[in-house]
């Protein structure tokens, strides 16, 4: 046993005036009574008979100095060694990814780990500094370099795991940062296992204390839909990561309504798929796995998928004929084209999207989205042409998203028309004139080559069906997000808003709204945390319109395989569970500081023995 | 200080003193004798022996048996009370005005067992006992003395001193006629009491003791440390009070009663223990009557 703060035991000298104040004892109280021949008898009595009770007001002073030892003891900070691997500058990453959320432990292996964190804590020496970072789906450092174990303990005190990936490949980078420059830097990693197989070695000395203790979890793996001849079909997936067969009940709800109900048996270590035919209109799927038999991990037995057929524009090529052009729309997903000679009348079904291809423009145009390719010189309210160029020698191209991806260097261009159109932006601008304008007319978004693709090389290259497909998705933009099947939790989605959405709106799972002014062109949704089904609302100066759900799963395998590991493999070294020989200081004041207030209490009661304690008499 | 009120002294007026052991009277009196005498109440027959009062041979007797038979008649005496108070500061003890104060008990009771023994037509002496200055009053009988007591008795105070071995043995020197003494006193004198008692029971007195004690002189109320000051003689005793403690007192003060009553019985003392918290009527018509003092 040593001293942290060794000054203070001079507060020990504080026995001297006790003791003193001892001997000039206060003076007693005086008190008549009638007679004192019997209290003297007694007095005589009581020292014949009892010779402790002459120690009992010394029993005061005893008590009294103990008190102040223990406290002094406590103000200098004894401790003990112990074998500690928290010593130098310890840098704790904490697993916070979804398997740390199983319950194998008790409550969960989060709070398991937090606990021993709080014991790295109480073991961390005088002069050691700890750093701790939580690796979640964006690792955070929780409270860098400090030896205050209030604020340590503080810094942990509320933190949870999230039903996310860990990305430990910024964590080790945090790691390696808060390690560097110290010479006695550690870094203990507080994890289930599960680390990616590629992480980059520590500067550091690591240790690694592995928490939970089964690996026992059946998952939901896979949810997704697809289209068939027989309508939408639903597939689902069921891993079971244990040792152990697994059986469970697999259930299936329909927006809301149960539909399905299977029993399901998965052999350990092996994988069920279930399909489903669903009904037309199905929107939102949610699968739930109950009654399953050791089941540590809860937040993979609740799947969910949305089955929207999304927004399909219908578009209108008015042409006299081009190949290039047909075939491009043919395949571009979200777009159904039809295609109408100049002569027939358009005006009797109403399309999202028109493509003019060398003819003229009807008069009135059609009050919607318009790309217009090589326009003919006939009077209409929205450009005017003014001869033709040749000069095609690309001077500029604008940095607009129509052009991205969009390789031009390659284009040849013989002639062009001169086109001006006041409400448009050149975004291909060549010595004799603009080669494509774009921009909003009268609500309605116009796009406008110049030129004839027959008379270029442009349908040739690989550059065409890039722009077409840029400019079909500004003119009549699909869905407002796009997302991938399996979106993981953390993982963020854009959001495309319309040309008149004033603001995105999205409802999460826990039915709190997240809302952005639509001001760029794309928006990043970053809250997907929760796993669950989000649903996306446009507002316009009309009102909100529901632009569709997209669902958040979590759907990781390596977080569903929530066996521990018994060592970590980080580049080259094998990080073994046994932690090192060093030496740790464990403070122990507080039970000294509670001995002293326990003993106050005991000097109390022996003072007021008789006056405040019941007497009890027996007659 | 009014002692009693009218109904009270009718109520005594009832009663009359006992002594067993006490047969000297001077004086006819209410009280039967042990001498045979002139009353006419019959007591016993004895043989007729030469030189008899020819006046006492019962004739029926022997005119029916034919022998001489002496009828034996009672005698009837007085008793001399004595009342000894003792009016040391220690009886003045708790408040004056506390119904429980010792002095104003003794006084009462002096004075109801004063009235008792003048109304039966005993001689009563009352003396205040004190190391400075013993007053006496009587010996006086006669009920009509009543009043003259309880002046008297208003006028005590408790102060000073008294040495009880002191203050009996002069009593029992005194030289007055011997009858039932009854000592009023708390007992808690310097050099004890037995030496006086022994004086007084070799004069032929039958003693009784009514030992008073207030209630918080038997259960203090006292605690911590404390420097104890005698009221009477100054001393002081540091003591530090807690439940042990004063259970412990509590036992003393049992063990030091009971000592007096197995001392004083075996002296043929009578040894009647009051705590002041006992109504005095009480004492009077029941207590004493119980132990045999009053009738």
């Amino acid at each position: 046993m040593a001293f942290l703060t060794p000054v203070y035991l001079l507060f020990g000298l504080l026995a001297l005036p006790i003791i003193l104040l001892y001997m000039l004892r206060l003076r007693r109280r005086e008190v008549l009574v009638s007679s004192t021949l019997l209290w003297q008898k007694l007095m005589r009595d009581r020292e014949a008979n009892a010779p402790w009770q002459k120690l009992r007001r010394n029993l005061l002073l005893f008590l009294q100095l103990l008190i102040l030892a223990a406290l002094v003891f406590a103000l200098a900070r004894p401790f003990l060694p112990v074998p500690s691997i928290a010593t130098g500058n310890v840098v704790v990453l904490l697993d916070a990814s979804a398997s740390m959320l199983a319950t194998d432990v008790e409550p969960t292996r989060f709070d398991a780990a937090k606990e021993e964190i709080n014991r790295l804590i109480g073991e961390l020496g005088s002069n050691s500094q700890m750093t701790i970072i939580k690796v979640g789906q964006t690792p955070a450092v929780l409270i860098a370099a400090t030896n205050d174990k209030a604020a340590l303990r503080e810094a942990i005190a509320n933190i949870t795991a999230e039903p996310t990936a860990a990305d430990w490949t910024a964590a080790f980078a945090l790691a390696t940062g808060a390690a560097q420059g110290f010479s006695n830097a550690r870094v203990v990693i507080i994890s289930d296992g599960g680390l990616p197989a590629d992480l980059p070695p520590l500067p550091a000395e690591t240790a690694y204390i592995p928490i939970g203790t089964s690996g026992e979890n059946l998952a939901i793996s896979a949810l997704a839909t697809r289209n068939t001849i027989d309508g939408p079909q639903l597939f689902a997936s069921i891993r079971n990561e244990g040792l152990l067969d697994k059986e469970a009940l697999l259930s299936v709800s329909l927006d809301g309504t149960l539909f399905d109900s299977r029993r399901i048996v998965v052999p350990a270590q092996n994988t069920t798929n279930v399909t489903w035919n669903l009904p037309e209109g199905t929107a939102v799927i949610e699968a739930r796995l109950s009654n399953q038999t050791d089941d540590f991990l809860p937040v993979d037995d609740i799947a969910w998928a949305v089955h929207e057929g999304g927004i399909t524009n219908r578009a209108l090529l008015v042409t006299e004929g081009n190949l290039f052009l047909e075939q491009v729309y043919a395949i571009l997903p979200g777009i159904d084209a039809f295609k109408s000679s100049p002569e027939n009348d358009l005006t009797t079904e109403q399309f999202d999207l028109y493509i003019f291809d060398s003819v003229s423009l009807p008069d009135p145009p059609p009050d919607a989205d318009m790309l217009i390719i090589n326009p003919q010189p006939d009077s209409n309210p929205l450009f005017t042409i003014s001869g033709t160029f040749s000069d095609t020698v690309t001077i500029r191209l604008a940095d607009s998203p129509l052009l991205q991806f969009v390789d031009w260097s390659n284009v040849h261009i013989r002639a062009a028309k001169q086109i001006a159109a006041p409400w448009a932006d050149v975004l291909v601008e060549a010595q004799g004139g603009p080669l494509i304008l774009a921009g909003e007319q009268a609500g309605r978004r116009i796009v406008i080559m110049t030129f004839d693709l027959r008379d270029s090389d442009l349908p040739l290259q690989i550059a065409f069906p890039i722009l077409i497909a840029n400019i079909t998705n500004w003119l009549s933009p699909g869905k407002a997000f796009d997302v991938p099947a399996g979106l993981q939790p953390g993982e963020p989605v854009t959001i495309v808003p319309t040309a008149s959405t004033t603001a995105v709106l999205v409802q999460k799972p826990d039915d709190t709204i997240w809302e952005s002014e639509a001001e760029a062109q794309s928006l990043l949704f970053t809250e997907t945390n929760l796993p669950g089904v989000y649903q996306v609302i446009l507002r316009d100066n009309t009102g909100e319109q529901p632009a569709g759900r997209f669902a958040v799963n979590l759907f990781n395998a390596s977080e569903s395989h929530i066996l521990p590991a018994d060592s970590l493999q980080i580049g080259q070294t094998e990080v073994e569970t046994e932690p090192e020989g060093n030496i740790g200081q464990r403070e122990f004041w507080p039970w000294l500081a509670a001995l002293a207030f326990g003993l106050l209490i005991v000097e109390w009661w022996v003072y007021h023995r008789g006056t405040k304690l019941p007497d009890f008499k027996l007659r | 200080m009014i002692l009693f009120d009218e109904a009270t002294l009718h109520k005594l007026e009832q009663l009359t003193l006992i002594a067993d052991r006490v047969r000297v009277g001077v004086m006819k009196g209410d009280r039967r004798s042990t001498k045979r005498g002139t009353s006419i109440e019959f007591a016993d027959y004895r043989n007729y022996t030469k030189g008899d009062d020819l006046r006492r041979l019962d004739w029926n007797v022997y005119a029916r048996l034919e022998r001489p038979f002496i009828k034996l008649l009672e005698e009837e005496e007085d008793l001399a009370v004595h009342l000894l108070v003792d009016t040391s500061a220690s009886m003045d003890w708790p408040e004056s005005h506390d119904p429980t104060h010792k002095l104003n008990y003794a006084l009462r009771l002096t004075g109801a067992l004063g009235h008792i023994a003048l109304s039966t037509g005993d001689q009563l002496t009352v003396t205040l006992l004190n190391s400075q200055q013993e007053r006496t009053w009587g010996p006086f009988r006669h009920q009509g003395n009543s009043l003259r007591l309880f002046q008297f008795l208003e006028t005590a105070r408790a102060e000073g001193m008294t040495d009880l071995n002191l203050s009996l043995r002069h009593y029992a020197l005194r030289g007055r006629r011997p009858g039932l003494l009854l000592l009023i006193s708390d007992l808690f004198t310097p050099n004890g009491y037995r030496d006086g008692l022994n004086a007084l029971q070799a004069r032929g007195y039958e003693v009784g003791i009514i030992h008073l004690l207030s209630p918080d002189e038997t259960d203090p109320d006292l605690s911590g440390d404390l420097k104890l000051i005698d009221l009477e003689t100054g001393a002081d005793a540091e003591i530090t009070l807690d439940a042990s403690t004063r259970d412990l007192y509590r036992q003393r003060v049992q063990a030091w009663q009971t000592e007096i009553a197995s001392y004083c019985a075996r002296r043929n003392v009578h040894y009647i223990p009051v705590t002041t918290d006992l109504p005095w009527e009480r004492l009077v018509m029941q207590t004493l009557r119980v132990r045999g003092l009053v009738k």
